[in-house]
């Protein structure tokens, strides 16, 4: 730290650093236990649970890279303060990758993606898995079911599948998911490394780089994010597809994004780790992008149930007619309500904006909401398994655990101000005109 | 010197300065004052404690009549309100008339399909009402003048100087001690702003006003009555339509000597004696049935596309009256106002004795109550009718031999 004169805690020896990192670790711990219990009673429902938790990790960790690439493309100056706190959420990618690895080598493929699977894989898989009895047992229930819908080995004749072949092969799914996460991690390296290198020369050059950089990235991000989204949830149910599939997720990732940025920023502000010149104003842009974002999200939802819905295609509407009735009808519209109709008058006005205490409490219930809304696009593909259970609580308690941790881990190693930045000062002044 | 007065101005020279005046009037008690600089200065807002503008309740309130407007509004032309009662029934006004459309097999009253509808009427209203309330109540429009125009204040605020104003309207009003007192907080060029003197228009001075008025009015909606109703009509090149052409129900042209081409002076002429319509050959035993049933065979041989063919013509044309299965049970023979008219069974043995000329024949000259298909069946489907007719036949009455 150069700038000794500007009085601040320091993030790196304070006492909150050690208890978050403690009461994550206690997280983690408990909410591994909780759902690896759900593993005996319902492994369909274990897989579906751990996809949901990897696809908010994704949300959240990429989420937070396209708002530092925003920041420098846009040229904004309000989010300059506490871009670090963007680039401490995005440094959990790489252990986001982790975390795919489960589903593609351990057991999640086959409870997920059966549909599309090869039977002979499914068949392999599930000798492979015999060690668990009940899994077994699932897996041949499973087959015969699907045997009694269609023709016999409807595996192989299904002729939707055959012809999403292509895409939909193992081989290709896990040069996706490698792809993604190398891509993601190039450009989060080349982002943060420029970042603290100015920190350090002060080289004004290094933000006109990370410009350029972030120029490409806004190209290779929709694709990245639109393929993540089809291979882990769309193809859940593959004979369904929607063009705006990807949208819909992305809009749902900012959301959920930048809420918890606005958790963070405005817990580090309040307590004093951030640079003490920041404005509440600054709050304002924070608010205003869960606002904006937010109301995107219903938009892009509303579009694809709409189009979805005024086609009328048994092969397009089967999404939905699994999501509406047999008590998913509830869920629905709480969704509606949930994500959309009161966070959207709960945002409106500016007091709510800036007034730190309301900014958080919509932040978490935006987080929540988004979560929410993955799991009414996860749960209901896995048909038996009922709308609620305690267990689905497990992965959730886990990836606020790993959170904790991993944003902890980071913001220990880096100066949580960007001291050097040219638009630091400048961050620092922004007001709101009235 | 009778004049009014507007106000009492005083001149800055940096923005520091006036935001320091500013917090000093606030202070001071003076509630009607204003601020002129020459662009926004920071924190002018909390300085002057504005309070916040009340536009937004405006956007606010609009925005929700626009969406309630929008729900009522299709709910009543497109959907039910009325329990399926006809607006002919209730006697109620031509403008009052709704529209209960059943489209795309949807409901009457559905939501999804409003919510375009909801969200459009929600942000025109909301965005009108705004720029009109703007307009009119926060911006005092259409009033044009104010006191401080052509002032010399104005003048500097608007290049270089920041200027304060306290106006003579606030209740604490006093001319020499708001004088002082901006003094005291380092106003320069301090001046009393009275209201203008306004001349009362003479009366030429209104005709001409009046005139003008008329005149534009009139000059306006004559051009737009000549652009939408002239010239977005015009053909850009009308050479084709005009060029000499013969038209049907017209007389003939004339030529060089100004006589009809055409003998009897019409444009329209028979066809010549003899002349045969593409696709449909005459048809010569029209009179003699047996004649047909002797002579003419089909020419078709038997394979699946012919019999398939077949049995797409019979379904189309044949089935309705005959039935699926040529058992004489078509739908249209179920019909009461076909009662007595019940058309017979084509596996009666007086029809397995026709020949295929003869029931060629039926097909193109109709029997009975059956009218001729010559017109609806080509002449190659009528006879492919006939394989998958025989097909039938063969069908109900199979024999042994067709088992194995």
């Amino acid at each position: 730290m150069s700038n000794e004169q500007i009085p601040f805690h320091e993030y790196k020896h304070s006492p909150v650093a050690s208890s978050v990192g403690t009461l994550g670790l206690a997280l983690i711990v408990l909410g591994a236990a909780c759902a690896i219990l759900t593993l005996w009673s319902d492994a369909t429902r274990f897989w579906h649970n751990y996809l949901i938790m990897y696809m908010l990790m994704v949300s959240i960790a990429v989420g937070s890279l396209f708002y530092v690439a925003l920041e420098y493309i846009t040229g904004a100056i309000w989010s300059t303060p506490f871009r670090r706190v963007f680039e401490c959420l995005a440094s959990m990618i790489p252990w986001v990758g982790l975390l795919a690895i489960p589903i593609l080598f351990f057991g999640g493929m086959p409870k997920l993606y059966h549909h599309w699977l090869p039977t002979h894989h499914a068949e392999a898989s599930a000798q492979h898995g015999s060690s668990h009895g009940s899994d077994a047992a699932d897996q041949s229930k499973q087959e015969s079911h699907d045997a009694k819908q269609g023709a016999a080995s409807s595996h192989e004749k299904d002729p939707i599948i055959e012809g999403k072949r292509g895409y939909l092969n193992e081989g290709f799914f896990l040069v996706r998911v490698i792809l993604c996460f190398g891509l993601w991690y190039l450009f989060y390296y080349w982002f943060t490394r420029n970042s603290l290198k100015q920190d350090e020369t002060g080289d004004q050059k290094l933000t006109g780089i990370n410009i350029r950089i972030a120029a490409i990235f806004m190209l290779v991000f929709p694709v990245t994010l639109t393929m993540s989204a089809v291979d882990f949830m769309m193809s859940l149910e593959p004979h369904w597809f929607s063009t705006m599939f990807g949208v819909y997720y992305f809009a749902g990732t900012l959301v959920a994004a930048i809420s918890l940025i606005t958790i963070i920023t405005v817990k580090l502000k309040e307590a004093g780790y951030l640079h003490p010149d920041i404005h509440r104003d600054s709050y304002y842009s924070l608010g205003l992008l869960m606002f904006a974002f937010n109301t995107f999200w219903a938009y892009i939802a509303f579009s694809q149930f709409m189009l979805i819905w005024y086609g009328n295609l048994p092969e397009e509407t089967i999404w939905f007619a699994h999501r509406y009735g047999e008590g998913w009808t509830v869920i629905a519209w709480f969704l509606i309500i949930f994500h959309f109709v009161i966070p959207f008058f709960a945002l409106l006005s500016r007091n709510q904006k800036t007034n730190p205490g309301r900014l958080l409490f919509m932040a978490k219930w935006l987080i929540l909401a988004h979560i929410f809304d993955l799991y009414f696009i996860v749960m209901p593909a896995h048909r038996d398994g009922g709308y609620f259970h305690w267990m689905d609580v497990g992965f959730l308690l886990f990836a606020a655990g790993m959170v904790m941790v991993l944003f902890n881990r980071r913001a220990k190693q880096i100066s949580l101000v960007p001291w050097k930045d040219p638009k630091l000062s400048r961050g620092l002044e922004f007001r709101l005109h009235n | 010197m009778s004049r009014r007065l507007h106000s009492v101005v005083a001149l800055f020279k940096s923005p520091d300065a006036i935001i320091n005046a500013a917090e000093k009037t606030v202070e001071a008690g003076y509630q009607d004052f204003d601020v002129h600089t020459p662009y926004p200065v920071h924190g002018m807002d909390h300085a002057m404690k504005l309070k916040g503008t009340k536009l937004p309740y405006v956007s606010l309130v609009f925005a929700l009549i626009g969406f309630i407007v929008a729900v009522l509004f299709q709910w009543y032309t497109l959907g039910n309100p009325l329990g399926g009662i006809g607006s002919d029934l209730l006697m109620l006004p031509s403008w009052l008339e709704r529209y209960p459309f059943v489209i795309g097999g949807k409901p009457l009253f559905s939501l999804p399909a409003f919510v375009p509808v909801m969200f459009e009427l929600t942000v025109l209203f909301c965005a009108l009402a705004t720029a009109a309330s703007m307009i009119m109540f926060f911006c005092n429009l259409p009033g044009n003048s104010h006191p401080l125009h052509d002032t010399e204040y104005m003048r500097s605020v608007s290049s270089d100087h920041f200027g304060l104003c306290i106006e003579a309207s606030d209740p604490s009003f006093d001319e020499a001690s708001v004088k002082t007192f901006l003094e005291d907080v380092g106003g320069a060029a301090i001046q009393s702003v009275r209201q203008p003197y306004k001349r009362p228009p003479s009366f030429l001075s209104s005709i001409v006003f009046f005139g003008i008025l008329l005149a534009v009015i009139g000059g306006v909606s004559t051009k737009f009555y000549l652009i939408f109703n002239k010239v977005l009509y015009m053909a850009p090149w009308t050479w084709m339509e005009t060029q000499k052409k013969l038209m049907p129900q017209e007389a003939s042209l004339l030529d060089e000597n100004k006589k009809p081409i055409f003998k009897d002076g019409r444009g329209m002429q028979r066809p010549v004696e003899g002349t045969v319509a593409r696709g449909f050959m005459p048809y010569q035993f029209s009179k003699t049935p047996d004649q047909a049933g002797r002579l003419l065979t089909n020419p078709l041989v038997v394979n699946e596309a012919n019999l398939t063919r077949g049995k797409e013509m019979y379904q189309i044309y044949c089935a309705l009256c005959h039935g699926d299965f040529g058992k004489g049970d078509g739908k249209v023979s179920n019909r009461e106002a076909a009662k007595g008219l019940r058309p017979p069974s084509l596996h009666s043995k007086k029809m397995k004795g026709f020949s295929d000329g003869r029931i060629y024949h039926v097909i193109v000259e109709g029997q009975n109550a059956m009218p001729s298909y010559a017109k609806q069946i080509k002449e190659q489907d009528r006879w492919s009718i006939i394989l998958y007719l025989r097909a039938l036949q063969r069908a109900v009455d199979a024999k042994e031999s067709d088992l194995k």
